[in-house]
């Protein structure tokens, strides 16, 4: 292939990709930003150069976040940080300053945003990655399961749990 | 407040849109790939068909990124088809042509993804 078509694959996959990737490893609490942004941009250029490796009867998204996953498991190894608490509130403190909603949801976030915000902040960080997978990415159960390398009956149990809290927040909030 | 069940998941979708946009704000230009090595014609790797059809569904599904589930399963059909016929050495995606009218055309509901 040229040089300049396999150029332009690339950017586009970099374009449509790379912040979809970026924001899913927020779901790894020991990731810093910085960790984030490098390995979002490494994901997108490890799927390019292993393409070869993609099943096109499957699903790309599914393939792509596990690249994603694979090599935030691999820095997390490397650095010993734990990824089994919740999210740090620096962590939080960031995500306020860099979230900017668009005029169109800002009117319906800006009662609950500090809800969601909070929820988010509760969850565990299975459910946490699950919750960007089904909401943030509409992607099945059996999809999610691909990606994150677990069984579906898990996924599905993650679900269940994922829900219940959403259902205890309601609660919390009529009460 | 979150009300009921179905607004806190409408919360949660908005949320999570917003971490994407806010990564696509930030993002760095994309950097320039390094030269591949260079063949000899003919000596193409046998996964280079895969390679360039895992390629093209990808580009297909970035330009299509407005029905991503929808392409998503008129492409897994089309490609499926494809590598099921059994010639898969005739399996050839042209990227550069491909790119091109996908970047003209787009990928419209209903299509029925590379042909």
């Amino acid at each position: 292939m040229p040089a300049d078509d396999r150029q332009r694959l690339f950017d586009s996959l970099w374009k449509e990709w790379r912040p979809r990737l970026e924001a899913y490893l927020r779901s790894f609490s020991g990731l810093s930003p910085e960790d984030r942004e490098e390995l979002a941009g490494d994901a997108v250029l490890r799927a390019f150069e292993r393409a070869d490796r993609y099943r096109p009867e499957r699903p790309f998204e599914p393939w792509l976040v596990a690249v994603a996953r694979r090599l935030a498991l691999s820095r997390l190894r490397a650095t010993s940080r734990r990824a089994e608490t919740h999210s740090a509130p620096e962590d939080l403190r960031s995500i306020a300053d860099e979230r900017r909603p668009s005029p169109e949801t800002e009117c319906l976030r800006r009662g609950e945003q500090a809800a969601i915000a909070e929820l988010v902040r509760s969850l565990p960080e299975r459910e946490r990655e699950l919750a960007f997978l089904v909401y943030g990415r509409s992607m099945s159960l059996a999809d999610a399961a691909r990606a994150t390398g677990a069984p579906l009956g898990t996924v599905k149990w993650r679900m269940h749990r994922l829900r219940e809290r959403l259902r205890l927040a309601t609660e919390v909030n009529d009460a | 407040m979150l009300d009921d069940i179905e607004k806190a998941e409408a919360g949660l979708r908005a949320y999570f849109e917003d971490d994407i946009e806010a990564a696509a704000r930030r993002a760095p230009p994309p950097p320039r790939l390094p030269s591949p090595p260079t063949r000899a014609a003919g000596s193409a790797r046998a996964g280079d068909w895969r390679s360039s059809l895992a390629l093209a569904a990808c580009l297909t599904l970035c330009a299509a990124a407005a029905w991503p589930r929808q392409a998503e399963g008129a492409l897994a059909s089309s490609l499926g088809s494809a590598a099921a016929s059994g010639r898969l050495d005739e399996v050839r995606v042209d990227l550069a042509a491909a790119a091109d009218a996908i970047w003209e055309t787009g990928l419209p509901n209903g299509s029925r993804g590379i042909e």
